[in-house]
């Protein structure tokens, strides 16, 4: 099996994703705010763990062209969160053992919070009170890291089974 | 030996009274074994029933449990259906009383950033949708269209806080903007009323209408009810108002069917609303 399988699965899972996020209805209470977790920030960490740079950028590119086609808010909204999150991230991911559970939550952390905020930026709601938009954005990124565990362990796995080796980003393969 | 056994034999078909006796004899001795072995035979015979009878209780029970869960099945569905029925129903008598041209739309997709509170629905522009069209359901209104495609219309829920609606509190009878307000309370989300004169007395339940004012959302329609009320602190003229928060009619996170109002009907189509007087208020809203 070839590597370059890896960037379209999670293109597939992307597509994924965001038509199971359109359809949610569900909210949870996260501390006592109710939130509708966002699915992809924590799939755009495993692609910047995963691929490499210019992989991992385009990937971050569909992922907000078709956020944002489903979005209220401006085409582009989410392309400048997104997109600098994974850059900052493919930089920053040769000091860092992917897969430890406290690496892989964090970064979902880090990435959920840096992208949902970036994205409250160009969203264009200032008169949003900040401690709102901090409670509301804490609770996300915190899902977030729980997902970005969950789907570094369940899609490690699978992409082992099929034979790649999700981890070695670092030889420059795709 | 052998010709002693066949004599012997001949001889018993002749019943002779030795030979009855000992027959007889014979026969008696063999009454405990017969009573032994019919006893066990009993036990056998009622032991294989109860285990039978053990084995059909089972089949029977697991028969009568998929029973009971298909028939549950079959009664959350009628539910269901029983639900929808009078939803639909209501649907359409509010959709005939309503002075409004309605187009009914069902929601297809929900916005997934959480900063945005739209949904889509699936008319567009090929069954006359266009933007800035007031959506409303039966319990009231449910925001505006923002963007429409041929077969799609993306509507901006009342609760974001880019959605403004001029509306009028029922007895205080005092005008306002309602705008959105989705991160507050804990993220469920609601609106809030800002500009409502601050000598006004608001009661918490009281209800709120559009006004009809700004040329969008016609006069009448159901908004909300008033949650609680506060007079603002900051300077200058804000503390001439006071804001009133208000909890939308409509759950707006499970809406499936809408409608959208594309004009107005011609005035000799109109209906008279059922138990009302007439006006235009009570004709858009159920209680």
């Amino acid at each position: 099996m070839h590597r370059p399988i890896i960037p379209f699965l999670l293109v597939v899972g992307i597509i994924l994703l965001l038509s199971l996020q359109c359809t949610l209805t569900h909210r949870w209470d996260v501390w006592g705010v109710e939130v509708r977790p966002e699915l992809l920030p924590a799939l755009l960490v495993y692609a910047a763990f995963t691929v490499n740079l210019p992989t991992a950028l385009l990937l971050g590119f569909f992922a907000a062209v078709m956020y944002d086609s489903f979005s209220g808010g401006n085409f582009g909204a989410s392309m400048i969160p997104y997109m600098a999150s994974i850059s900052i991230f493919c930089a920053v991911r040769p000091v860092f053992f992917r897969n430890r559970i406290t690496t892989q939550f964090l970064s979902g952390f880090v990435f959920g919070f840096l992208a949902l905020l970036l994205q409250w930026a160009f969203c264009g709601k200032f008169p949003v009170h900040w401690a709102e938009v901090f409670r509301k954005v804490t609770r996300l990124a915190v899902c977030s890291g729980f997902l970005a565990v969950i789907y570094f362990t369940v899609l490690d796995i699978f992409f082992r089974l099929m034979g790649l080796n999700p981890g070695r980003f670092e030889d420059g393969a795709p | 030996m052998l010709g002693l056994l066949v004599v012997l034999s001949i001889l018993t078909l002749f019943r002779f009274p030795l030979a009855e006796r000992f027959k007889e004899d014979l026969s008696d001795g063999f009454v405990p074994f017969l009573v032994f072995s019919s006893r066990i035979q009993g036990s056998v015979r009622l032991l294989s029933h109860r285990f039978k009878g053990y084995y059909d209780l089972q089949a029977e029970n697991t028969k009568l449990r998929k029973d009971l869960s298909e028939l549950s099945a079959r009664v959350t569905q009628v539910a269901e259906l029983e639900r929808e029925n009078h939803n639909f129903r209501a649907m359409l008598d509010f959709k005939d009383r309503s002075e409004l041209k309605l187009i009914s739309a069902r929601v297809i997709g929900r916005d997934p950033s959480n900063w945005w509170n739209t949904v889509q629905v699936d008319r567009g522009s090929l069954d006359g949708i266009t933007r800035d069209m007031p959506v409303l359901t039966v319990e009231g209104l449910v925001g505006k269209t923002i963007e429409v495609t041929p077969n799609s219309a993306r509507i901006l829920l009342v609760v974001d806080e880019n959605c403004k609606v001029s509306a009028w509190l029922e007895k205080s009878s005092k005008f306002g903007i309602v705008q959105g307000n989705a991160l507050a309370g804990g993220g469920t989300p609601q609106c809030r009323m800002t500009f409502v004169d601050r000598s006004a007395e608001v009661k918490k339940n009281e209800q709120v209408f559009t006004s009809g004012l700004g040329g969008i959302f016609p006069k009448g329609i159901l908004i909300g009810v008033v949650s609680s009320t506060a007079v603002e602190t900051g300077s200058g003229m804000s503390t001439l108002y006071q804001d009133v928060v208000i909890r939308p009619s409509v759950d707006l996170s499970q809406i499936d069917e809408v409608f959208i109002g594309v004009g107005v009907k011609p005035t000799e189509k109109k209906k008279p609303a059922r138990g009302s007087g007439g006006d235009f208020e009570k004709r858009h809203v159920v209680p």
